[in-house]
């Protein structure tokens, strides 16, 4: 696991200075974060870093994780989708499993912290246990346009929080507490985002099938409806009109999503066992993945919604030309023309695509400008330190804090 | 740092040095003369350091207790321990003058959502009027550190949603252009903000009836500042210029840009400092006359270090 020293050669010993002065001022706080999966998905893989390199610190971090069956989490990914906008059917019976897992987790989840931090709707009931200790909602969903029934649902909880937390300004809500933006980050150090030496990006390719004379279009995402999978396979169909490319759609599943398996078949069906279509199912492959995006030519992540999209911020790390919706934080992580293209649509993605295939120098001016955008804005370092700030604003309300 | 004694009051406490392990003394030269700095060890007993307080009473210095081996002198909390130390030494305000060190700052941020958005230039204006100041000044500003390197970002976030969503690319280069570094206060910054799109709407009344597509609304948040001193501490110029050449450029920030504007200091630490501390009043002024606004954060650095190094050499 990486520690703090480890980060200095990439953003340099006076960012990690600036984390230790702001450290200091939370000694004595308990954080406990909550959420409801500790393997897959991005909120668990973030959680598995922060934790330890909060505690080194100096700031007392715990993780909890509340269980839940197959009903509930069910029901939990139909909340995921309404809140992204997607129509769902939501009935009372969904919300006595969702009340009632929650009841249980009550029961056994010893809330210690000074400061509790929850993540997503699925432990957000918990907060009906607070008491004089700070509770913070952290939602790393695009709740930009959700449905009303399950926001309201949801409302009687948020509102007893004392801030909210959101990854994108487009996310928040008129809310009687405070909400702060947090956009979510990347950890340069990991296995998925560390650099990798040629040999090993060769092998994976081999492994998989995928041959280097080709280009190679990549979206790496979890099978999502909401990541169009499909919608890539089009984009891939037009492009491959004019030039001759391969598409690889790569991803694992995470425990709290049952749907992943059903939109995997659809894709398989979709692809029609075109040889240049590789699905990859790869559950916590990390360093596969990390390959598979270096050995890319041009990444695609045509999200018809996110929480942030984090497999943007990871291409651009390793300064891949990127080509993405410009849906939930998105935009925030490409400046259009300038780290990346943005896109509304199939057809624009694919113009978009053939424009980065057929120049490469401007696709590699591209992936540089993101590299230091990524740098300056969305790895592990600044998210602490967000994170810390955000602890700090719990017991001070002004605008300017100074500490002496 | 020098360590050379060259004055009789120094002396004299080299000699006290040798017979009793009080920790270290530093003099420092510079144009003004020289000022001398003692580090106590943090059990020196209080009528030692009464007799070395007397023997430096000509002396402009700094008394402080050494609190650990890194512990630079004269943070807030051994200020504390300085004047306790001093009451009744007659001679002590004379030995310390505040202004003569600059403790250096960083501030960082954090977005505070309000929930307030705009779809068109008219509830953009409303808002703009009544929001608080920590919006305008979130506005005028993220961009600086959002985009540390060179970026064809535009200077505010106004002038980037009028020109790239609601396609007003005269109101857009007219917000653009408002020169940020003429205004001392956020107040007369959003004054100066609402006449330009006022005044523009008057000769436009077109521009009301643009309005941004779902999902490409004006969404206000403000800036939270959370200001800290860091453990480095200027005497002089030379030690500025090293200090400016490694410390991040939050801190450069927070002195150049939130010192003068959110503070309302009227200028840039920078300048107030070695106006007052080294009576380099040429070189404060040429700090002052920069637009820091048309640099990069990095490129300001190298602006800086390069004024004051220059300064130093002639």
């Amino acid at each position: 696991m990486a520690r703090l020293h480890d980060y200095v050669p990439i953003v340099g010993q006076p960012i990690i200075d600036d984390l230790k002065l702001v450290a200091e001022k939370l000694k004595g706080k308990i954080v406990q974060h909550i959420n409801s999966t500790a393997v897959g998905g991005g909120v668990a893989e973030i959680l598995n870093r922060m934790v330890p390199l909060l505690t080194e610190l100096g700031v007392d971090s715990r993780w909890d994780v509340v269980k839940g069956g197959e009903e509930f989490f069910w029901v939990t990914k139909k909340f995921h989708n309404a809140l992204h906008g997607k129509h769902e059917e939501i009935t009372q019976h969904d919300f006595d499993i969702f009340m009632e897992t929650s009841r249980i987790s009550m029961e056994q989840l010893d809330t210690y912290g000074d400061i509790i931090f929850v993540h997503d709707p699925q432990p957000i009931a918990l907060v009906n246990k607070k008491s004089a200790n700070k509770w913070i909602w952290r939602c790393h969903i695009d709740i930009s346009n959700p449905n009303q029934i399950v926001w309201e649902y949801l409302r009687s909880f948020i509102d007893k929080y004392d801030a909210a937390v959101f990854s994108a300004p487009s996310f928040s809500q008129n809310l009687p507490i405070r909400q702060f933006l947090i956009p979510p980050s990347i950890d340069p150090l990991s296995d998925k985002n560390k650099d990798l030496p040629q040999e090993f990006i060769k092998s994976v390719l081999e492994k998989y099938g995928i041959v280097e004379n080709k280009p190679i279009i990549t979206q790496i995402s979890r099978f999502d409806r909401l990541k169009d999978p499909a919608g890539v396979i089009e984009v891939f169909r037009e492009v491959k009109q004019h030039i001759d490319c391969q598409l690889v759609l790569a991803g694992g599943t995470a425990a709290d999503d049952p749907e992943a398996i059903e939109v995997l078949e659809e894709v398989r069906e979709k692809a029609q066992h075109n040889p240049d279509i590789h699905i990859l199912l790869m559950p916590h492959n990390d360093l596969e993945v990390n390959a598979l995006q270096r050995g890319s030519t041009v990444i695609i992540q045509k999200s018809i919604k996110e929480g942030f999209g984090l497999t943007v911020a990871e291409a651009l790390w390793k300064a891949k030309p990127v080509v993405a919706s410009a849906v939930g934080g998105i935009p925030l992580q490409i400046t259009h023309k300038y780290s990346g293209l943005l896109c509304h649509t199939t057809q624009g993605a694919a113009f978009a695509v053939k424009q980065l295939l057929n120049a490469p120098e401007y696709a590699k001016k591209l992936g540089e400008n993101g590299r230091e955008h990524i740098r300056n804005n969305f790895l592990l370092t600044r998210h602490l330190r967000d994170y810390m700030l955000m602890f700090l604003s719990l017991y001070h309300t002004e605008s300017v804090i100074n500490f002496k | 740092m020098k360590t050379t004694a060259k004055s009789p009051n120094t002396r004299a406490i080299a000699t006290l040095r040798q017979s009793t392990d009080i920790g270290e003394i530093i003099i420092h030269h510079n144009k003004a003369g020289f000022r001398c700095q003692i580090l106590f060890g943090s059990n020196s007993p209080l009528d030692f350091i009464k007799v070395i307080c007397n023997h430096i009473k000509n002396c402009r210095g700094k008394i402080s207790r050494r609190k650990s081996e890194k512990v630079a002198i004269a943070n807030s909390a051994e200020k504390q321990i300085y004047f306790r130390l001093s009451a009744g030494i007659e001679t002590m305000p004379e030995l310390t003058n505040e202004t003569e060190l600059f403790r250096l700052h960083t501030s960082l941020h954090l977005s505070e959502l309000t929930g307030s958005k705009a779809s068109n230039i008219t509830e953009l204006l409303e808002l703009i009027k009544t929001v608080s100041g920590s919006c305008i000044y979130q506005h005028t500003h993220r961009f600086l550190q959002l985009h540390q390197y060179l970026s064809p970002e535009p200077p505010n976030d106004f002038a980037y949603w009028v020109s790239n969503i609601l396609g007003e690319t005269e109101l857009g280069e007219k917000l653009a252009s408002i020169d940020v570094v003429h205004f001392s206060t956020i107040r007369s910054l959003r004054e100066n903000i609402v006449d330009t799109i006022e005044e523009h709407l008057k000769n436009n009344p077109l521009t009301k009836l643009k309005f941004a597509h779902t999902g490409a609304e004006f969404h206000f948040m403000k800036s939270v500042s959370f200001i800290f001193p860091t453990n480095h501490v200027a005497h002089d110029l030379r030690e500025l210029a090293d200090i400016l050449k490694k410390i991040t450029i939050d801190s450069i920030y927070f002195h150049m840009f939130e010192a003068r504007l959110r503070l309302e200091k009227g200028d840039n630490d920078f300048s107030i400092w070695i106006r007052t501390a080294t009576g380099n009043k040429e070189l404060a002024d040429k700090i002052s006359r920069l637009d820091p606004y048309t640099y990069t954060m990095e490129d300001l650095r190298k602006r800086l270090i390069n004024l004051i190094e220059r300064s130093i050499r002639t």
